[in-house]
């Protein structure tokens, strides 16, 4: 009797479990992926939350553009339904994600919006040795020997903390880009994240922490735009080597239009909130030396 | 039962209205109340929130402003928010018990706003899990040294940088302030309150290891267990007051000694937050003004030292509890509160309250200012959280290094002691309950003893009173206390003048400078020895003889706290016991919350 219910238990297992094989295989051999449907909901990362707040149109969820990442990478994720107000590359790392996990990629299309650099900022005290010992355009070299604590928001989820690591992790040779795998690199990375904690970030990003708590850290990475327009006149910005500009897109899953109006009242609130027009000569990031650095950080930490 | 009741007179009528009113501050130290609004949550979705005790009256102001207003009105329905007090240590606990009886506890919270982010490392430590993701802070404050401007004066301040090993190496000074020319002074006295309740407490001891090992990030567990800083720490905390739930208590002990022109001489330095500098200066110590309360401008003002080595921020976060009792309705509900405070205009109130907004957008200034006793412009370097794993290993090597205590509990058994409670039981063995399970907050190195009082007591030396045991290591009489205390019984009358003063001689008689020195006194009643016709005197020679003893550089501090229980204590002379000896007078009137009462005791050792 046990035997015969252990055999119909086994025997229903792999019937499920065929048929969700079956569903995987018919899914990978659809060229054009998961079909769009319509556009249900606005993603936007905190740092962009500003202009979300203006839209109407759809309902608006509010996160860090890689706890977006992270959801969209799962195989139970349904990316077919949301507009995603984020950084380049994310829209493409997403893609990366599902494919390296055998999922159908979404092929997000990715407009750029707004933009604005990368940058130092700190104290002018600061700014003022950092151009005093590095020069008018530090490299990461130079300004992590100079003993400063410098804070990035949580690089894991905050679009613009991973952007930051990024560009301090190209500046580490000037020369070309860094073998990862370089022990010496490796440390020089670790020590310059760990020279502040993320639990030490009250306030979100390492620039809003550094405002309101110039004690935490000598100089926060980020945008300049999260200076934001309340900007304090004993605080100035520095531009490290080499220049990288966080892109703001725009994306959609493929088939999906993108709403006009939307896209319009996100672009006029971003301005409002200190972003400039997209740099049409600003050079794309390569998604998967991204996630790579991302995948690094969690190493180090 | 008690037979008659005590009217104050005119003279002590006075006395207490001197020592308990329009000075600018209750020196009440129940600490965990509900606040909540009463208003009707109708069909909103109620979000219920535990809120450290000093920032119970902005969040309160601000849930009023929300609740009925269109920022309260979602796609979903309404939200309704009901702030309730509840301190850092007391909640965290509550929330690795799962929040049990929300009669006495209140309502289990939605969002859960401690002092600092820590607490919720330590819940998630306890339990194994997380029910309390990192939250979005609301508002900071750094840690703080406050001191008596002439007393830091006398440091070098504002001037010379002072740092935790200034203040240790006073501490430890046998000359104590007589080393840097003010034998007036006396000794240096530290007020701390304790870690497990307090984040003041906590940030302060992690201050003391940080110091110790000379390192300001990466405090590691094998660092609590070098020799040396078991030392440090030890040293420390021997200079201690007495530690306590809250700061207020110190606060509030600072502005009643002010008065009388004594401040100096009760604590040289207490740990607490800047925002808490700024209060006293404004003549409200506690924070809070009670109806017909009017601010009094301290004789003796404060100044807050930050600490040359670093300090640590409270960053009063708002947790969105992730465990059972809390629905995703919720959840999303608390949001919507979560993004009105930060909001421009709500930032402001923040600052109005004395604490700096965590929205960059509003810039710290007054009252943060010289002008308050504290700098805008400090602190200049800062101390890293410790993992949660380490923070929960500092809260257990505390409980062995803590100063000793020496205790005696005076417990009244008088008649109305047998009345019955809402369960049923009296509040007799409610109380003796809720005292033995307090019995366990002790470590085994500090002495306890048991005094019960009522009149007529026979077979007792003196029919007031019966030593039932004696002040000793509770190591070695645990269960004896246990079993004297269970086997106690309603008798006779209250007489509570004469035991106060007896039981606080006893402990004059054997006081031990290298311990805290107190008298824990719980009463349901007023004074009554069957003679109404001497208490106005007998009232007034005590808190002579209690001020006497507390007052001066040379002063032997024993410490009288006193818990009014149930709904027929004599608050107002209870109160002016505590003060008298600048301990401080807990709240029972609900019987119910004796528990909760006794742990808030027991934590000033």
């Amino acid at each position: 009797m046990i035997v015969r219910r252990l055999m119909a238990v086994v025997i229903a297992v792999s019937l499920i479990g065929g048929a969700v094989l079956i569903r995987r295989e018919l899914e990978r051999d659809d060229p054009s992926g998961p079909s769009a449907g319509d556009i249900t909901m606005l993603v936007c990362a905190v740092e962009l939350a500003a202009a979300c707040g203006a839209v109407t149109e759809l309902p608006v969820t509010i996160e860090e553009a890689g706890t977006t990442l992270d959801r969209l990478a799962d195989a139970d994720a349904d990316s077919t339904s949301i507009l995603w107000l984020t950084f380049d590359p994310f829209p493409a790392m997403a893609d990366s994600l599902r494919t390296a996990a055998r999922l159908p990629a979404t092929t997000f299309q990715a407009e750029a919006i707004a933009s604005s650099p990368i940058a130092l900022v700190a104290p002018t005290s600061v700014i003022s040795t950092i151009g005093e010992t590095c020069g008018t355009e530090p490299t990461w070299q130079c300004v992590a020997g100079l003993d400063l604590r410098i804070g990035f928001a949580r690089t894991p989820t905050s679009g613009t903390g991973l952007l930051g690591l990024v560009q301090a992790a190209l500046g580490f040779d000037p020369a070309g880009s860094p073998a990862f795998d370089d022990a010496q690199f490796q440390v020089w990375l670790r020590n310059l994240v760990r020279s502040v904690a993320p639990s030490q970030l009250s306030s979100g990003t390492a620039i809003d922490t550094l405002q309101t708590r110039p004690s935490s850290m000598d100089v926060a990475v980020g945008t300049v735009a999260q200076l934001g327009n309340g900007r304090r006149s004993d605080f100035g910005v520095a531009y490290a080597e080499p220049m990288i500009r966080a892109d703001v897109v725009l994306a959609a899953p493929s088939g999906a239009e993108l709403p006009d109006e939307v896209a319009r009242q996100l672009r006029e609130g971003l301005v409002a909130g200190g972003w400039e027009e997209p740099d049409p000569s600003s050079s794309a990031l390569d998604a998967r030396t991204v996630l790579a650095i991302r995948a690094l950080w969690e190493q180090l930490r | 039962m008690n037979r008659s009741g005590w009217s104050c007179g005119a003279l002590v009528a006075g006395l207490l209205l001197a020592a308990c009113g329009g000075l600018g501050g209750s020196d009440e130290a129940s600490s965990d109340s509900i606040d909540g609004d009463d208003g009707d949550a109708g069909d909103c979705t109620v979000v219920d929130m535990a809120v450290s005790s000093e920032k119970i009256t902005l969040l309160t102001e601000l849930a009023n402003d929300f609740n009925g207003s269109d920022d309260a009105d979602t796609d979903t329905g309404c939200v309704f928010v009901r702030p309730a007090r509840k301190s850092s240590g007391a909640a965290a606990q509550l929330i690795v018990d799962g929040w049990p009886d929300p009669e006495i506890n209140g309502d289990p919270p939605v969002i859960w706003s401690p002092a600092a982010s820590g607490w919720g490392g330590i819940v998630n430590e306890r339990l194994g899990r997380t029910v309390a993701p990192p939250g979005t802070p609301f508002m900071l404050t750094p840690l703080v040294i406050a001191m008596p401007q002439p007393m830091a004066e006398a440091l070098g301040w504002p001037d010379a940088p002072i740092g935790f090993q200034d203040i240790v190496t006073l501490a430890n000074d046998p000359e104590g302030w007589a080393s840097v020319g003010h034998p007036e002074w006396g000794p240096f006295r530290l007020g701390k309150t304790n870690p497990n309740y307090s984040t003041s407490g906590l940030n302060f001891t992690i201050a003391e290891y940080y110091a110790a090992t000379g390192k300001t990030s990466g405090l590691t567990t094998e660092d609590l267990t070098r020799p040396e800083a078991v030392a440090f720490a030890s040293d420390v905390e021997s200079a201690v007051v007495h530690y306590g739930d809250i700061t207020m208590t110190f606060l509030n002990n600072w502005f009643a000694t002010d008065v009388r022109g004594t401040s100096l001489t009760y604590a040289s330095a207490v740990a607490v937050e800047e925002k808490s500098v700024i209060d006293y200066n404004l003549g409200n110590p506690d924070g809070e003004l009670s109806p017909g309360e009017t601010p009094r401008v301290p004789r003796v003002p404060l100044v807050a030292i930050y600490p040359s080595e670093g300090t640590l921020f409270s960053d009063n976060p708002f947790i969105i509890l992730d465990t059972e009792w809390v629905t995703p309705e919720q959840q999303a509900a608390a949001r919507v509160f979560e993004a009105y405070v930060q909001r421009p205009e709500n930032q402001e109130k923040v600052l109005s309250y004395g604490f700096r907004p965590n929205n960059p957008a509003v810039q710290v200034g007054d009252p943060i200012s010289a002008a308050n006793g504290v700098d805008p412009t400090q602190p200049r370097a800062e101390l890293e959280v410790p993992d949660p794993a380490v923070l929960v290993r500092i809260l257990d090597a505390w409980a062995q290094q803590r100063k000793e205590a020496r205790v005696l509990l005076v417990l009244d058994i008088s008649g109305s002691m047998g009345d019955p409670t809402a369960d049923g039981r009296t509040k007799l063995d409610l109380a003796k309950e809720a005292a033995i399970s307090a019995l366990g907050q002790f470590k085994a190195t500090d002495d306890v003893g048991l005094w019960v009082f009522s009149d007529g007591l026979e077979g007792a030396p003196d029919p007031n009173y019966r030593a039932v045991v004696p002040v000793g290591p509770i190591g070695e009489q645990r269960r004896e206390l246990e079993r004297a205390i269970d086997e106690q019984f309603p008798t006779n009358g209250t007489p509570l003048f004469d035991v106060t003063s007896k039981s606080y001689q006893s402990m004059l008689d054997g006081y031990d400078p290298d311990r805290i020195n107190a008298v824990v006194i719980l009463t349901d009643g007023v004074n009554d020895d069957g003679d109404a016709s001497d208490d106005d005197q007998q009232f007034e020679s005590m808190i002579g003889q209690l001020r006497a003893g507390s007052e001066g550089a040379a002063s032997r501090p024993v410490r009288v706290f006193t818990i009014s229980y149930g709904d027929g204590a004599d608050t107002v002379t209870l109160k002016a016991i505590a003060q008298a000896t600048a301990a401080a007078h807990y709240d029972a009137s609900n019987p119910a919350t004796i528990q909760q009462v006794f742990t808030a005791v027991i934590s000033n050792f």
